[in-house]
Parts: structure tokens; C-alpha cells; sequence
């Protein structure tokens, strides 16, 4: 057993109010550059739908992602040997059009037209050609069903045999928001040439080294969620950091910070890093997910910490492990899934499935419907969070459920359910952190997570800025 | 409201029926809307009744409940025409319902049962959450009222976690009295003329020429309308003081104090009887009689904080036409279906001469904005002002009782200056150039209507209608059968001095709702706070001082009584006084000690203070509406004093609506002859709010822009979108009379069938192509709707029915419209 401390994301579909606040945030910040105009590192998407970049998800077509070949783990997009020789023809290079050609405005006509016979109007503008252009797609072109047959291209639905299907009557759709799942076993990381993509020893945040990378551009196929973009006037790769400024000074990513819903909770996860490899390549997909929860260990417990301790852990990142908001609802709640476990990356970032209103079997006088009365297929979640184990689904579905019944009962005394997994104070907790937790309570970082001591911080104090008297430095 | 008798004190039970004690059964005729276009029937209900002797001899009278139950179809015994179960295709059952909403019945049964189940349970605590998109129907108050009824049935009113929650913007302005006193100027005199904006604009931009509706087969079926056109409603409402209607007369202020002084009629009572007189031998005329007349052009207009014209113009089309004269694409304007009695008729040679209304009523528009949208590119001057981020001001919103500032972060840039400075300035300009013009003092008499919360609200009792026009009555202005005339002198060689400075009005004392308080402490803490106004030459010298935004609000916050706990206790005092109530203080007393500032609310936004200028308490739990009403007994605004299933006036009786009724929507043709030629579909043209944009707000915005289609959008069924030929994002017009507007498309399984969708406030400066049907830009989502007035809006003078001032009045409602939409052959960008 080796403890490592991982930074890690829950997201609460059940609250996602598909806003895109954080895409904006995260874009203010990161991506408002040359270059750079194209990239999201955070976007939210509708599903069913084909996201951004177009049909990321389909890895027949884009060979992302990890595969098992005899019982080693592999990447899907070749060996180093194929991936050189794709290197000036690279079929499962996302191209500007399957992200989306940006775009302005020419603002200007508007308040500089001369006279005209006719009101004067912006129109839009490349960002990459300075021409006038006619926008066809853009990176969230299917916002809310907008699109049908977009939609329904969506592999999920595919998989699942429902791709005719979206009529008005039974149409179902909710929010997806995605940025980088800094995963326990990225392929992006194991894809670059030139080892600049690396995941930082104290946090597991997952970064392009700006200096390194020569830009190559294998880490872009490789990861099987399209989240690490190709610059394309620096020809470096960049990504989603979490953050990690903030998150040294104990501040949650902007994503996290701004969204809207109080959908995103951060805190840190131990994990065990010699389980790792073991845990991707088990052939069944379906039992990533339960590999993963192994993976997640107890921060409470003393063998768990003896060893944190032994590989660096600070005891500052081991407290606010005990006290990680996203430890309760990943391990001892199971509400929170991976997306797309079969991609075999171990993403950090998770998932709480949303409840949707009851469609079919008007039960007289029930009010709390179950997981198969609702709107939202069982089979649609467990494509995309569960390598599509439905038995998963239902189960987390049932604990929200569950959860809304004792806070029922407590309120106007109904009957509790038969068979609840957890005590009722149980659920209450989980109502707290899930309903009405502030934001202490659904951020909990360390301050300092790079683990440096006052001393060694304190010799890095003007290492850069001002030079020294005599310019030695 | 205790059920107790008042001289006695003896506990009154109140019959909700009396069908048990009943001494008869009559049958009721109730007016139905439901049958097939155009039809109208009266629906025949079985009635317990009690026979009451009076002084006038026996009459017959029955519960409020028991007309309830008879309207809504529900089996009582009685026999008659009712429903035996839910599966009945009778009004009003859940398998009526089915054929014109679509949602099947054992749903509606589901839900019900649900509601009722939980308000059962919890006292009720069930709640419905109503954006403001209801009140885009023409017929909004009665389904208004229909979602009333069934909270009012579970209980549901008047409890914390439970009831209606309107939610609708930022439209409850929390620090309100404060507010009030300078944002109309009353801190110095009265004299505002507030006015419902939806009539005005119907009026100012001609859109009464070319109405559709005709009022009769929308009436109740045994009622012949007063009137066939809703404009003349509107000038009724008007003459009774129902409504609000400036500009008031044909003739200015100053014209009529100097006919009635030299006729002889002296002082505020002679100005008075000389008006009456004059209206009522019609030397005297109101201005909307004859909109089209170059006196009554409104002339002036400066939009301030809204985008009148690339958003909020319903008619936009009709904006551009009547109100600024320019290009506009009203595609085939076809008169009223019928002519309006009550206002003059011009013809269009008469109207489109030189100085005529089609030249453009409006002299100079100007427009303070920090975006170049349609406001702005149609005005004769922009003034560059603030965002959010660069001024200081307060915002307080409907259901979340806090106050909030706005602080400047960065600087202005350019030219920009905050709203407050950009008037203060305009201020001065004005008093300059009044000095040196050597403006005389103006007298100025005009019409103030019968208000909400005044002993107005019994002016004209039992909902009678007398209009002395008709000879019913004599015209007896201060609120009685015509609106009140009132007279003020306007100095505008000091409306700079006035402008900077917290008026001395305000020491004799404020109030709301009818309620009033003193404030002279008030006036002496704020000039203690705000400092005074130094220059000895202003008639204002040594006055509390509004120079900055920040003194105006911690002005405003000082006089309120959801930021000062002194005044909210003041005011919770004086409806203890006029109540009879007792221990209504103990509501604010708990934070009598508090007063909001500004530095206050800037380090952390503060809860606002309980007050009984809203309805509701938020001690320690959530504000929710009438919980002061159901927990403490304090009356309900309304004729009763209590919650109302049945109103009773007139003009409610003539549209069927004295109880809830199903009305269905308008649907009259887009167009009489649609021009045909290629596949068109013709759909309902709804516009509810955009995802990417608060109002048209941000909408321009490079990164919204981006983040979905980067432009105008109109949205329908891909079914709908196949029949036609458009696919999705190709370029569509959307067309009917009132204009073209050129798009592109969203096809999405998400619309069912019949519907158009385009997103409220789109603005038509991005990214939108010239349209081949109208040789000229295509228009806003506000093209293809109009004004649609109700006339059961306009009523006043009773009770809850009365005019306020952002409360009740005409809604702007634009839902009831239709569309004829088909794909676009060929785009023009019109570069020239
Ligand atoms: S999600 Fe992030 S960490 Fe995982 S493979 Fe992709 S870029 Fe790498
Ligand atoms: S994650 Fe939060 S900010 Fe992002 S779309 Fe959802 S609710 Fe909005």
C-alpha cells in the first residue's frame, strides 16, 4: 500500500442547472487568449447530444483512452512506435471544425456607420482568419435539444438502442459539465513523447510542463475525454490545472468557486497507489467502478495514515482529507460515479446521477417514484457512468431517494421506506452536505498543499521579482 | 378579521354552503368559453339558495363556496348539470381538460392529489413557483386567479413554505418609501405623473389603428360589450380615474389655469370645477381621445435603464412607425376590425403630412446605455453610462429579502458616468437654460387617477359603473367619478437646487399603503450623516445632501422601512392603529435599532427588516407572501378584507369572469392573406426569456454570443421544420402584419408541435440579415407581437382593483399571437 493524496471534484447533476457561469469563469480566466479562443477547459453539455469537441465520446472514432490486450493496459491510440508514425497523418487528431471555429463581432460598424439607408448590424468575424464567416457550429450548438438529430447521435443513446427516440412526449435531457478529471491513471500523461505532461506528486492535479512540451500533440487523442487542447499559436498543449494556484492557497478552482447551482464540491481523496494499475485492467468494465471505491481508502485509519505519512503526506492535507466533503459522498454514500469508466483513466472528477420527475406508472399516492418511473432512462446513466451497469444506477438513484423520504418523514411523519442502507441520521447528513451545505462546508482544502514547510517557503521569498542588489540572483 | 361579532363579542362560525339549510335550489346560467372557435355558450349549475327578507323584499342569496362548486361542476346532490367523476368530459374535470392542454388526465389526478396530499400534511406548505410568463396572456387574470384558487382551497395562502411565489425579477423594491420620495421628487412636492406603460405605449405608438381584437365574441354570452374596441375601454377608464393617462388634456397645464382664471374660477376647488365642467362640455378633451393629433404627441422620451426598443416594444414595428418615423417592416398594416368610438379617426392622408404622426410623433429621443444595441443606434443622443461594475446603487429582489449593493470595482472609461451623475448634470443644464431663457414659473394642473391604498378604493362602490360622459353622474374630480385634479407650480430655474438635496417634504412626514409616519428625525439623521448642501445660492442650502449615489441611498435607506427598524415599527404602530389590531410591532421591534447604510450592505448585503408594506414577516425564517394576513389578521387589501374567489364588478360580469373561468387564447390569423408561394407553416409566436441574456442585457456579449448559436435564434419542432424545408440553422422569416423577422433556426424535438420560440430580447444589431418580404432589416423578437389590452385590467376605484403605480394597470400582454414561418430564399446583408 503507498497513500498518495489526490485532489478531487464532485459534481451534483441534480443541481446543475446547465447555467455554463462556470464555463464563462473558467474561459475569463484561462482561455481568453490567441490561440486559445477555441478551448474550453470547463464546458457544460446537454445530454443526449454529441458535446464539444463533436462526438467525444466515440472512441471507435477518436481511440482514446486505455484498452486491456492481454491483460496489460495499453493505450487505444497505439503504441509509441504507431503514435510517431501518425505524426504528420493523425486521423484521431480532433480538427478546428470538431471543436468550433471562434469568433467576434465587428462591434465597431455600430458605432462608427455613416449614414446608411439601413440600421447597421455587427457581423461576425474569424478569430483564426480575420475573415467574414458564417458560424455553423460552435462549442455548445446542441444546448438544450437544440439540434435534434445531434442529439441523437449521441453514442450513449446508441448503446442503449434509443436513438430514435426523443419524441416530445418522452423526451428527457439534462447537463453534463466536464473539465479535466485529473485521473489516476491518465492517458494523456502516458501518451506524451517528451514527459511535460505530469501529475504533481502532492495533489494529483495533472499539468503540461510549458517548457517541456514540444508539442507533439499525443495527448490530445490519447485522453478520451478531448481535454487537453493544442494551442495553436504556441504549439504547446494545454489543459485544465484545477486551478492549482488557488487550490495552493486552499481556494477551490474558479469552476468550483462561481458555479451557480452549488453543484461542485472539492476536497482530497487517499488513495492507494500501488492499486492502481490492477484496478484499470480488470477485463469486466463494469467492475472499474467498484475498483475505484477500492482505490479510495479510509482517512481515518491508522494503517491508511501510517502510510500517507510515509510517502509525504502532510498533516495538514491528511486533516483535511479526514474532512473531505467529497470522501462522504463518493466512498460512504456511493452516490458519486466516474464518467465513462470503461476509458479506464480513473477520473478524479465525479458525478452524482440527477433524479428526474416521474414519467410512467402514476402509482396512486406515491409521490417518490422509483428509479424506473423516471424521465431519464436507467440504461442512458449507466452508459455514461457506469460502463452501463443499471443495478449501480438504481442503487444511487435509490439513496437520493431515500435520502428525500426520511427528510419527509422527519418533516410530516409519513412511514419510512422499508430496507434504507443507512441509518435515517445518515440521510440527514447527507441532505446537509447535499442541500444546504455553505461553502466551508463544500470546499475543503488545505492551504499550502504543496507541502512545503514555513522555512522552505520562506527561502523561495523573492526567488523571483525584484533582483538582488548587485544583480547576483 | 377575527370571526368574532364585534359589539358582542360573541365567536361567528361562518357557512362555508348552505346546502344543508337550504330553502331552494335555482339553476345558475354561467358563461362557458370552451366550445370550438367563436362559439360561446352558458352553462347551466344547480344552486342551493337561502331566501333572506329585506327591506326590499325577499331575496335569494347563496355562498361564495357553493357558487364555487356549482362553477367548477362538482356534484353536490343537487342534480343539474355536473360531473359524476373525474372521467366526465364536463367543464371542469381532469378529462375535460385533456383536449386543450394535452396533459393527460390521470396526471392532472396525480398532481392534484399530491398538492392536496401535501398541503393535508403539512398545513400547507405546498408551493407554486410562477415565473412571470402568465402574465404574457391576454387572459392572465384569470388564470392568475385559477392558480390562486387552488392554493386558497389546500390552505396554501399565507404560509411560510407554502403559497404562491411570484417570481418575477427584481420587481420588489424592498426600501421602497425612501425610494419613492426621490425618485417622483415628492420630497419637495407633488406632482409626479406615473403612468402604466403598456396603455401609453398602445396609445403613443398607434397600435388602437390597427387592432384585432374585437370585445364581442370574447365577452360573456349573454352580455352585449360597452364597447367593440379595447382602446375605448381604455378612455373610459381614463375619464372614471381608473387609469392614468398622460399627456392628460389637449390643452397643456399652463392653458388651462389661464382659461379657468379668466373665466372667473379662482384656487384649487375653481380649477377643479372648471375642468369638470369643461370635460363635460367638451372643450376640454383627454388626450388619448385623439391620439393622432399633434398636441397630444408625446415629444420628448428618454429610455433609461432598458432597451425600449430592441427589447421591450411590444409592436416594436408599430415603435419605429409611429413613435421615431423611420424604416419598418408592419407588412401589411390592415385596420381595426372594428372602429373605436370614443377617440377621433384620422386618415392617413391626414396623418402622414409633414408633422404628422406617421412622420414620427417623437422630437428627440435619448438614451443612456453602455451598449450600442437598438436603443441606442435609434436615438438622437446616447449618454454613455455605467455598468453594474462602475457605479453605486442598490438592488433588492422579489423573494429573497436582502438588500444588495452595486459598487464601483474599476473606474469609468471615456466619457461614461453613472446614471446619477448623468442626470444631476442634466439637472443643471436644465436650470441654466431655464434662467437664461427666464422661464416663468409653470402652473400645472393634470389628472392623478383613484389609487391603490387610499380611501379611493371606495370610490366607486359595488363595482358599479357610472360614467358621467353618459349622463349616469355629474364628473366629481378628487377621486369619486372622474380622476382627481390636481395643481402644482414647476420652477425649472431650480430643479438643480431641488435635485441635490433631500427635500424638506419629507420632515412633515411618509408613509405607504396608506400608512403614514413621522420622519422628521429621520430628515436630521440624514443631514447629520449625509452632510449639507454648501452653496448658499441654492434655494436648497443646508439641506441633507444627494450629491453622489451613495447619499441617495443611504437616504433612501434611512426613510425605508425594510432598512430603518425605526420607521418599520412606525408603520407597524399605524396599522395597529387602523386595524384595531394589537402587538403588531413585536413583527420589527426585535430590529428596531437597525438602519442600513451603505457601508453596511457594501461589506455584506443585509436581510431586510420586516414591514407592512409587504405582505409577509421573515423573523428568522423565509419571507413568504400574507403570512402577516393569515397569522396576525390583518385584512387582506381587497374588497372583502379577505382572499376572493368571486369579484363583483361590473366590467367583470360583462367578460364571464366574476369566478375563474377557462378562456382560451386569441387566435386570430397572422395575416389575412399570407402571401403563400413557398412551403409555410403557420405557428404560436411565443417569447419566453433567453438562457443566453438577462433581458436583452449581455446578449451582444462575444462569449454568450459564442456560447450558443452567435444570433438571433428562433426555435420549433423538427416535425413543423421538416413540413417547411428548413433544417436546423438554416435562415427562416417569421412573418405576420406586424412584421419580419429573419433568423436562424433551431429545430429540437424539445418544442411539441404548433410552436415557435424566440428567446425574449434577442436584439437585431448582431448578426441579423436583411428579409426579402420587407426589403429591410429583419426585426426584433417584439416584431411579430403587439399590445393586446384586457379591459378587465383597466378597472379602478375598487378596491383590489385599483390603480398602482407598477402594480396594477394593464399587462403587456404578447403571447396570443401567431406566425406564418418559412424557410429564407436568398440573404441580403443591406450594407447600404
Ligand atoms: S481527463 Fe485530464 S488527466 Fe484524464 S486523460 Fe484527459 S487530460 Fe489527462
Ligand atoms: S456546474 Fe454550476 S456553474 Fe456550471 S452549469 Fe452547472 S450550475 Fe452552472
Amino acid at each position: 500500500m503507498k497513500i498518495k493524496a489526490q485532489v478531487s471534484m464532485v459534481m451534483n447533476l441534480d443541481k446543475c442547472i446547465g447555467c455554463h457561469t462556470c464555463s464563462i469563469t473558467c474561459k475569463n480566466v484561462w482561455t481568453n487568449r490567441a490561440g486559445a479562443e477555441y478551448m474550453y477547459f470547463n464546458n457544460v453539455e446537454t445530454k443526449p447530444g454529441i458535446g464539444y469537441p463533436k462526438n467525444w465520446e466515440d472512441q471507435e472514432r477518436w481511440k482514446g483512452g486505455w484498452q486491456v490486450e492481454d491483460g496489460e493496459l495499453t493505450l487505444r491510440s497505439g503504441s509509441k512506435l504507431t503514435r510517431m508514425l501518425k505524426l504528420f497523418y493523425h486521423p484521431e487528431q480532433p480538427e478546428l471544425d470538431d471543436y468550433y471555429e471562434p469568433w467576434t463581432y465587428d462591434y465597431e460598424t455600430l458605432i462608427s456607420s455613416p449614414r446608411k439607408k439601413h440600421q447597421p448590424v455587427a457581423r461576425p468575424r474569424s478569430l483564426i482568419t480575420q475573415q467574414r464567416m458564417e458560424i455553423k457550429w460552435g462549442p455548445n450548438w446542441g444546448d438544450d435539444l437544440a439540434g435534434g438529430d445531434d442529439a441523437r447521435a449521441d453514442v450513449n443513446l446508441k448503446k442503449i438502442g434509443q436513438e430514435i427516440a426523443l419524441e416530445f412526449s418522452d423526451i428527457f435531457m439534462k447537463y453534463l459539465p466536464r473539465n479535466c478529471n485529473h485521473c489516476l491513471n491518465p492517458a494523456c500523461v502516458a501518451a506524451c513523447p517528451s514527459g511535460a505532461i505530469y501529475k504533481r506528486e502532492e495533489d494529483g492535479v495533472v499539468l503540461v510542463s510549458q517548457e517541456t512540451c514540444r508539442g507533439w500533440r499525443h495527448c490530445v487523442p490519447a485522453c478520451p475525454y478531448k481535454k487537453v487542447y493544442y494551442n495553436w499559436k504556441t504549439n504547446k498543449a494545454e489543459k485544465c490545472t484545477f486551478c492549482y494556484p488557488r487550490l495552493e492557497n486552499g481556494l477551490p478552482s474558479v469552476c468550483t468557486d462561481t458555479c451557480v447551482g452549488r453543484v461542485r464540491y472539492m476536497g482530497i481523496l487517499l488513495y492507494d497507489m500501488d492499486a492502481v494499475c490492477d484496478a484499470a485492467k480488470i477485463p469486466d468494465e463494469k467492475m472499474i467502478y467498484a475498483n475505484m471505491l477500492d482505490l479510495v481508502k479510509d482517512p481515518n485509519d491508522p494503517a491508511v495514515i501510517e502510510s500517507a505519512r510515509k510517502s509525504g503526506v502532510s498533516e495538514m492535507v491528511l486533516k483535511s482529507a479526514q474532512e473531505s466533503p467529497v470522501y462522504q459522498i463518493i466512498k460512504r454514500w456511493k452516490l458519486a460515479l466516474p464518467l465513462h469508466p470503461e476509458y479506464r483513466t480513473l477520473p478524479m472528477v465525479w458525478y452524482i446521477p440527477p433524479l428526474s420527475p416521474i414519467a410512467k406508472n402514476f402509482e396512486d399516492r406515491v409521490y417518490l417514484p422509483k428509479s424506473e418511473a423516471m424521465r431519464i432512462p436507467v440504461e442512458y446513466l449507466a452508459a455514461l457512468f457506469t460502463a452501463g451497469n443499471t443495478r449501480i444506477i438504481v442503487e444511487t438513484l435509490q439513496r437520493l431517494l431515500d435520502m428525500r423520504a426520511v427528510m419527509r418523514q422527519k418533516e410530516i411523519g409519513e412511514t419510512l421506506p422499508q430496507n434504507l442502507e443507512f441509518e435515517p441520521l445518515e440521510y440527514e447528513r447527507m441532505y446537509r452536505l447535499l442541500g444546504i451545505a455553505k461553502y466551508a462546508d463544500r470546499v475543503k482544502l488545505p492551504a499550502g498543499l504543496q507541502g512545503k514547510t514555513h522555512e522552505e517557503l520562506r527561502e523561495l521569498q523573492g526567488s523571483t521579482g525584484y533582483a538582488c542588489p548587485g544583480g547576483c540572483c | 378579521m377575527r370571526s368574532e361579532n364585534s359589539d358582542t363579542g360573541e365567536e361567528i362560525i361562518p357557512k362555508l354552503s348552505i346546502l344543508r339549510e337550504r330553502d331552494d335550489v335555482v339553476e345558475l346560467m354561467l358563461p362557458y368559453f370552451g366550445n370550438d372557435r367563436g362559439e360561446k355558450s352558458m352553462i347551466s349549475r344547480a344552486v342551493p339558495v337561502k331566501k333572506i327578507k329585506t327591506c326590499d323584499g325577499v331575496k335569494i342569496v347563496t355562498t361564495v363556496y357553493d357558487l364555487t362548486l356549482a362553477n367548477y361542476g362538482i356534484d353536490t346532490g343537487l342534480g343539474g348539470e355536473c360531473a359524476s367523476s373525474y372521467e366526465d368530459d364536463t367543464p371542469y374535470t381532469p378529462r375535460w381538460q385533456e383536449k386543450f392542454t394535452g396533459v393527460k388526465a390521470e396526471m392532472v389526478i396525480h398532481t392534484a392529489r399530491e398538492f392536496a396530499d401535501n398541503s393535508l400534511k403539512t398545513h400547507g406548505r405546498t408551493m407554486v413557483i410562477m415565473g412571470g410568463g402568465i402574465n404574457h396572456w391576454f387572459h392572465a387574470d384569470v388564470i392568475y386567479r385559477t392558480i390562486l384558487n387552488l392554493l386558497m382551497m389546500c390552505g396554501c395562502e399565507g404560509r411560510n413554505g407554502g403559497s404562491w411565489a411570484h417570481y418575477v425579477g427584481q420587481e420588489k423594491l424592498r426600501p421602497i418609501e425612501g425610494w419613492a420620495r426621490v425618485m417622483t421628487g415628492t420630497d419637495w412636492q407633488g406632482g409626479a405623473k406615473l403612468q402604466n406603460s403598456t396603455s401609453f405605449y398602445y396609445f403613443a405608438t398607434d397600435q388602437w389603428r390597427n387592432e384585432e381584437i374585437d370585445t364581442a365574441p370574447l365577452v360573456s354570452p349573454d352580455t352585449t360589450p360597452r364597447y367593440r374596441h379595447p382602446s375605448d375601454y381604455n378612455i373610459m377608464a381614463a375619464r372614471l380615474g381608473w387609469l392614468p393617462a398622460y399627456p392628460c388634456f389637449n390643452k397643456s397645464g399652463q392653458k388651462i389655469f389661464d382659461e379657468a382664471t379668466a373665466a372667473g374660477f379662482e384656487g384649487i376647488d375653481g380649477i377643479r370645477k372648471f375642468v369638470a365642467q369643461s370635460l363635460k362640455n367638451r372643450t376640454l378633451e383627454f388626450s388619448w381621445e385623439d391620439p393622432d393629433a399633434p398636441e397630444n404627441f408625446p415629444r420628448n422620451l428618454f429610455i433609461w435603464r432598458n432597451n425600449l426598443i430592441g427589447s421591450s416594444s411590444k409592436g416594436h414595428d408599430y415603435f419605429l412607425k409611429y413613435l421615431l418615423g423611420t424604416r419598418n417592416s408592419i407588412f401589411a398594416e390592415e385596420e381595426s376590425v372594428v372602429k373605436p368610438q370614443e377617440i377621433k379617426w384620422r386618415d392617413e392622408s391626414e396623418i402622414s403630412g409633414e408633422g404628422g404622426a406617421l412622420q414620427g410623433k417623437l422630437d428627440l429621443l435619448v438614451d443612456l446605455d453602455f451598449r450600442m444595441a437598438a436603443s441606442a443606434l435609434y436615438s438622437d443622443v446616447v449618454l454613455p453610462t455605467a455598468t453594474w461594475y462602475e457605479k453605486d446603487d442598490l438592488s433588492s429582489t422579489d423573494m429573497h429579502p436582502f438588500v444588495h449593493p452595486f459598487q464601483a470595482a474599476v473606474d469609468l472609461i471615456w466619457e461614461a458616468r453613472s446614471d446619477w451623475d448623468i442626470f444631476r448634470t442634466l439637472a443643471k443644464a436644465v436650470s441654466k437654460v431655464a434662467t437664461e431663457a427666464e422661464l416663468p414659473v409653470y402652473k400645472d394642473v393634470f389628472a392623478v387617477p383613484i389609487q391603490h391604498d387610499t380611501e379611493g378604493e371606495t370610490a366607486q362602490p359595488e363595482g358599479k359603473i357610472l360614467d358621467w360622459s353618459k349622463g349616469d353622474c355629474e364628473p366629481v374630480p378628487g377621486r369619486k367619478t372622474m380622476p382627481a385634479i390636481a395643481m402644482i407650480e414647476r420652477d425649472y430655474t431650480k430643479l438643480y437646487d431641488k435635485w441635490v438635496a433631500l427635500g424638506p417634504a419629507i420632515q412633515k412626514g411618509n408613509g405607504m399603503k396608506g400608512l403614514g409616519w413621522a420622519s422628521d428625525d429621520l430628515y436630521e439623521e440624514i443631514r447629520t450623516r449625509n452632510g449639507v448642501v454648501e452653496d448658499k445660492n441654492l434655494i436648497s442650502y443646508g439641506m441633507p445632501s444627494l450629491y453622489t449615489a451613495k447619499k441617495a441611498c443611504d437616504a433612501v435607506m434611512g426613510l425605508s422601512t425594510t432598512t430603518n427598524g425605526k420607521v418599520a415599527v412606525r408603520a407597524w404602530r399605524d396599522l395597529e392603529r387602523k386595524t384595531g389590531l394589537s402587538d403588531l410591532t413585536k413583527l420589527a421591534s426585535d430590529r428596531e435599532s437597525e438602519r442600513f447604510t451603505f457601508e453596511m450592505v457594501a461589506i455584506q448585503p443585509r436581510e431586510t427588516i420586516t414591514s407592512p408594506t409587504f405582505t409577509g414577516s421573515n423573523q428568522n425564517r423565509r419571507y413568504s407572501p400574507f403570512t402577516v394576513s393569515i397569522e396576525q389578521l390583518v385584512p387582506f387589501r381587497t374588497v372583502t378584507g379577505r382572499q376572493s374567489f368571486y369579484v363583483d364588478h361590473e366590467l367583470m360580469f360583462e367578460w364571464g369572469e366574476s369566478m375563474s373561468v377557462y378562456k382560451p387564447i386569441l387566435d386570430f390569423k397572422p395575416l389575412k392573406n399570407p402571401l403563400g408561394q413557398s412551403k409555410e407553416i403557420t405557428l404560436k409566436f411565443l417569447t419566453p426569456h433567453n438562457k443566453w441574456s438577462t433581458h436583452s442585457m449581455y446578449f451582444d456579449s462575444q462569449q454568450m454570443l459564442t456560447l450558443f448559436r452567435g444570433g438571433q435564434t428562433v426555435w420549433l419542432n423538427e416535425k413543423d421544420a421538416e413540413s417547411i424545408g428548413v433544417r436546423d440553422n438554416d435562415w427562416c422569416e417569421v412573418y405576420n402584419r406586424n412584421g419580419v423577422v429573419i433568423s436562424r433556426a433551431v429545430v429540437s424535438p424539445r418544442l411539441p408541435r404548433g410552436v415557435m420560440f424566440m428567446y425574449h430580447a434577442q436584439d437585431r444589431h448582431i448578426n441579423v440579415p436583411g428579409s426579402k418580404i420587407s426589403g429591410t432589416r429583419g426585426g426584433t423578437h417584439n416584431t411579430p407581437t403587439r399590445i393586446h389590452m384586457k379591459p378587465t385590467h383597466m378597472i379602478g376605484g375598487y378596491g383590489q382593483l385599483s390603480y398602482g403605480f407598477n402594480y396594477y394597470g394593464t399587462t403587456g400582454n404578447q403571447r396570443d399571437i401567431y406566425v406564418v414561418v418559412r424557410k429564407a430564399q436568398e440573404v441580403d446583408w443591406l450594407e447600404d
